[in-house]
């Protein structure tokens, strides 16, 4: 199976208030189509894994492979432009803005990528807004629907610009039971319909026993 | 000149405090620092131009006004009215100013923006 995403020794330490090894030698990879999960308690370097992983976070040594790419070591505009292509990221929160439509919101990150016209981007928006059932919510603003709804909109853009991987920082830390299982059932069906990669931080032990596969840290370790 | 841009400079800091998670989100999803800068200097720049051209306006109907006030004086025998200089000159030197001050304006904030880091703000620390 191809790798998608792929680390090499990644160690990262933070130096401040003093210095802290919050990853050693992290090794691991992700194949195409898995739907993975790490879990760890708090403090066990799994958000800042993620955000290593993201290219948001460039502070670290050791190298960081995405379709067999090294990504390690590229300028930020480069990075900007890899993430806006090949990765699509929820958070626990889900940072939409609330000034602008939810469909809005879903077009913004193609609108950057700008490899599509106006109309087809907004076509891909308003599939992918009818793939999670919330089409009906289009020309809302962000700020006026619910928790779970949010959450989807959320998944909906991070996959407008179809990326190879998917990943997600506690998505459903803020939702209750019945949203969660929408949003599993959501990040289900995408691997097994689009054959997407998947990579979850996440508490819930329930949410992650059904992943593929788990990845246990602790102490900035990836134990196995 | 220097007070109206020490506002803008306020207000943009403000802004940008304001909308920090926004922008967290829009580097999060692959806007670039230069992106994000552009943004708020494209704002500021409308409002430079909105208010600089609003000022002259209302400058030129002031100055129409002041022109048509009585004014006498034993010195100057062929003068009515108050003496008003329309020279476009001084026009072009106000829009100068307020376009070039609210870019300083702007500049400052919006480079602080751009070095935003979306970590930080998304982990929350």
């Amino acid at each position: 199976m191809k790798l998608v995403l792929e680390t090499k020794n990644i160690n990262k330490h933070f130096l401040k208030p003093k210095d802290f090894h919050v990853l050693k030698d992290i090794s691991f990879g992700v194949q195409e189509g898995e739907f993975a999960s790490i879990m760890g308690k708090s403090g066990s370097g799994k958000s800042t894994l993620l955000y290593i992983l993201s290219t948001m976070d460039t502070e670290y040594t050791g190298e960081l492979y995405l379709n067999d790419e090294l990504v390690t070591g590229r300028p930020h505009q480069e990075l900007s432009r890899i993430r806006n292509k090949n990765i699509g990221f929820v958070f626990q929160f889900h940072y939409l803005l609330s000034e602008f439509s939810v469909l809005e919101n879903v077009m913004l990150p193609a609108k950057k990528l700008a490899e599509k016209s106006q109309a087809e981007i907004e076509h891909d928006a308003m599939e992918k807004l009818k793939m999670l059932h919330i089409d009906n919510l289009a020309k809302q603003r962000a700020s006026r629907i619910s928790g779970g709804e949010k959450q989807r909109v959320a998944i909906a853009r991070a996959l407008i610009n179809n990326p190879t991987i998917l990943m997600g920082d506690e998505p459903t830390g803020n939702l209750d039971s019945h949203n969660s299982e929408n949003v599993f059932s959501i990040f289900k069906r995408l691997k097994e319909e689009e054959g997407l990669s998947l990579l979850v931080v996440t508490h819930d032990e329930d949410f992650a026993k059904r992943t593929d596969r788990i990845i246990q840290m602790e102490d900035g370790r990836i134990l196995d | 000149m220097i007070v109206a841009g020490f506002g803008i400079y306020n207000i943009f800091n403000m802004l940008i405090y304001e909308k920090m998670k926004d922008i967290a989100i829009l580097k999060a999803t692959g806007f670039s620092g230069r992106d994000v800068q552009l943004i708020f200097m494209s704002q500021a720049m409308i409002i430079g131009v909105i208010g600089g051209l609003l000022g002259l306006l209302v400058g030129f109907g002031l100055s129409l006004l002041i022109d048509t006030a009585p004014f006498q004086t034993e010195a100057l025998p062929t003068i009515t009215t108050y003496p008003v200089n329309f020279n476009i000159g001084y026009y072009l030197i106000a829009i100068v100013f307020a376009l070039l001050s609210t870019f300083v304006a702007g500049w400052l904030p919006s480079n602080k923006a751009k070095g935003i880091d979306p970590v930080r703000i998304i982990r929350g620390t």
